[in-house]
């Protein structure tokens, strides 16, 4: 996934109704680029069928307690 | 700079110890009040930590509460405690700021279910804590009304966004308050002020009548001088809500019998990575201190790894971002001169995130649960720290919206994002200090819905401990 350039989130701004100056948008580039990156392993990966109402079934799972795992030194 | 609670000041005892005290008529509501009243005179000038303080209103309520229980009448577990929340909880007749310049007049027209469910337990308003505006800043400074300040060292911040709450609590200016966190804002001040701080499992509070951030992200949550006062406030707030859906059904557990237990034979993950990587040493140190309590108590901690936490904190950046957005849209159409700067600033972050991306965001935060619990499994709770440093300077931390400032805060939510992304409970306790006299918190991060175990092995930590019950002097 590539982050927007002030390029684009100048024209994203706009669509969305809240129109930025370029500096701005320069700004908003610096500032979310490094969320873009952090989740660039996971963009465009995720399989088909996934819906965002599994989280609500893993969070209402029973997790069973397993073994614990190694000691810390 | 700090002295043990061996006061008989009212104000200086416990949420648990003051509501005994009052039902057993040791102490009076008045009595209880007046103390916090006086040590709020004493204190606000130093910290502003308050919004709003309502003296007169608050002893006409504490002796209302007194005379009925004169008549053998109590209204709940919380008859006649006084307690200030952070001003977002909306009560009716109120003003509630929201930390904002644009809700400077807003009076709501409901009550918060939490704050109301605590109402029904007998507390009493002593008025409104600070916080960031709109709960967007994490370290307590607000553009409209000044930064809130450190009762430990004036100089420093208190975290945010729950600022007030946070400072309010470590001075003993009321017994307990509510905070919310949708990226870190109940830890954060709880770590940074040394108070034990609660961010509740996604679902767990009914946040009907609570300001919205981030419907994916927000939690109520509590900030109190004790895991023990925690489980008592999360106990009288906790389950369903016919005003909020997203409230979970079901039963809920007697956190106040959780944390009579010990942590003998329970097992506590301590992660390999990234919460452990660039720590301040002094935090570092604690760090290491806190291990050897957990073990000294009877805990056994291993090692877990963790899945890569830094695409958690992205997909949260990315959630938040989007959701706060489009609450204050229409806001930032017709009133965008009415923010102060850096929220300004990030709200218009969100504005520039492709619906595809906060959607795949969104999509993914299962699977990443899943994984989390995979990784932890046969962990009754994992071990981290809140933040990597000790409350910085007011100063070094005012960054504005300047180029760097979204940095800046990454940087001091690091530890904090993903468990709200995982939507898990995480509890903060105060686990040392500085040499400088800085508190340092330890959060532990539990299952969805275990809140019991995080307070079992707080409770049971404090009991080991008095870093809760240190209380800072006025300067």
């Amino acid at each position: 996934m590539t982050k927007p350039s002030p390029k684009e989130i100048k024209a994203i701004a706009d669509v969305a109704g809240v129109p930025v100056s370029i500096e701005v948008a320069t700004r908003i580039a610096n500032s979310i680029g490094p969320a873009f990156e952090g989740f660039a392993a996971v963009a465009g990966t995720l399989p088909f069928d996934l819906e965002p109402a599994t989280f609500l079934l893993v969070q209402g799972a029973k997790t069973p307690n397993e073994t614990p795992k190694k000691a810390a030194k | 700079m700090n002295v043990h609670q061996m006061s008989t000041e009212p104000a200086l005892m416990s949420l648990t110890s003051i509501a005994q005290s009052i039902a057993a008529r040791r102490f009076s509501s008045r009595e209880a009040t007046q103390s916090c009243l006086d040590r709020i005179a004493q204190w606000q000038p130093r910290l502003n930590a308050f919004m709003a303080i309502e003296a007169e209103a608050a002893l006409a309520e504490a002796d209302d509460a007194d005379a009925a229980l004169a008549k053998g009448n109590s209204r709940g577990a919380l008859h006649g405690v006084p307690l200030a929340h952070k001003d977002m909880y909306y009560d009716a007749g109120k003003v509630v700021t929201c930390g904002s310049r644009i809700r400077r007049d807003f009076v709501a027209t409901t009550t918060s279910t939490a704050l109301q469910r605590l109402k029904d337990a007998g507390t009493i308003r002593l008025g409104s804590l600070q916080m960031s505006e709109f709960a967007y800043g994490p370290t307590g400074h607000n553009s409209h009304y000044g930064p809130v300040h450190n009762p430990w060292a004036l100089d420093r911040i208190t975290g945010g966004s729950s600022s007030g709450s946070g400072s309010a609590v470590a001075a003993r200016l009321t017994f307990a308050a509510l905070g919310s966190d949708t990226g870190g804002s109940i830890r954060m001040p709880a770590h940074f002020c040394g108070v034990t701080g609660l961010k509740t499992t996604v679902g767990r509070i009914s946040r009907a009548g609570a300001m919205p951030l981030s419907q994916s992200l927000d939690t109520v949550g509590p900030l109190a001088r004790s895991a023990e006062d925690c489980a008592l406030l999360l106990g009288l707030m906790a389950g369903a809500d016919s005003e909020d859906p997203t409230a979970v059904t079901g039963p809920v557990p007697d956190y106040t019998a959780a944390v009579q237990e010990s942590m003998k034979g329970l097992t506590v993950g301590i992660p390999t990575a990234f919460y452990v990587d660039d720590l301040d040493p002094e935090v570092a140190q604690v760090l290491d201190e806190t291990i050897a309590v957990l073990k000294r108590e009877g805990a056994n901690v291993v090692q877990v790894e963790l899945p890569d936490q830094r695409q958690l904190t992205a997909a949260c950046q990315l959630v938040l971002a989007v959701e706060a957005a489009a609450f204050h849209k229409r806001w930032l159409i017709e009133r965008p001169q009415d923010y102060g700067p850096q929220v300004l600033m990030r709200l218009q972050n969100g504005l520039a995130i492709p619906g595809v991306s906060y959607l795949e965001a969104m999509r993914w935060r299962g699977p990443a649960l899943a994984a989390h619990l995979a990784a932890v499994a046969g962990v009754d709770a994992v071990i981290a720290p809140v933040a990597p440093v000790a409350a910085p300077t007011i100063a070094e931390s005012d960054v504005g919206n300047s180029s760097d400032a979204e940095a800046v805060i990454q940087r001091l939510t690091r530890f904090t994002r993903p468990v709200n992304y995982l939507g898990l409970p995480s509890l903060s306790i105060p686990s040392g200090f500085t040499r400088g006299g800085l508190p340092v918190g330890m959060q532990l991060i539990g299952r969805s819905f275990d809140e019991a175990m995080l307070l079992r092995i707080g409770a049971a930590f404090q009991r080991a401990t008095d870093f809760h019950d240190r209380v800072p002097k006025p300067a």
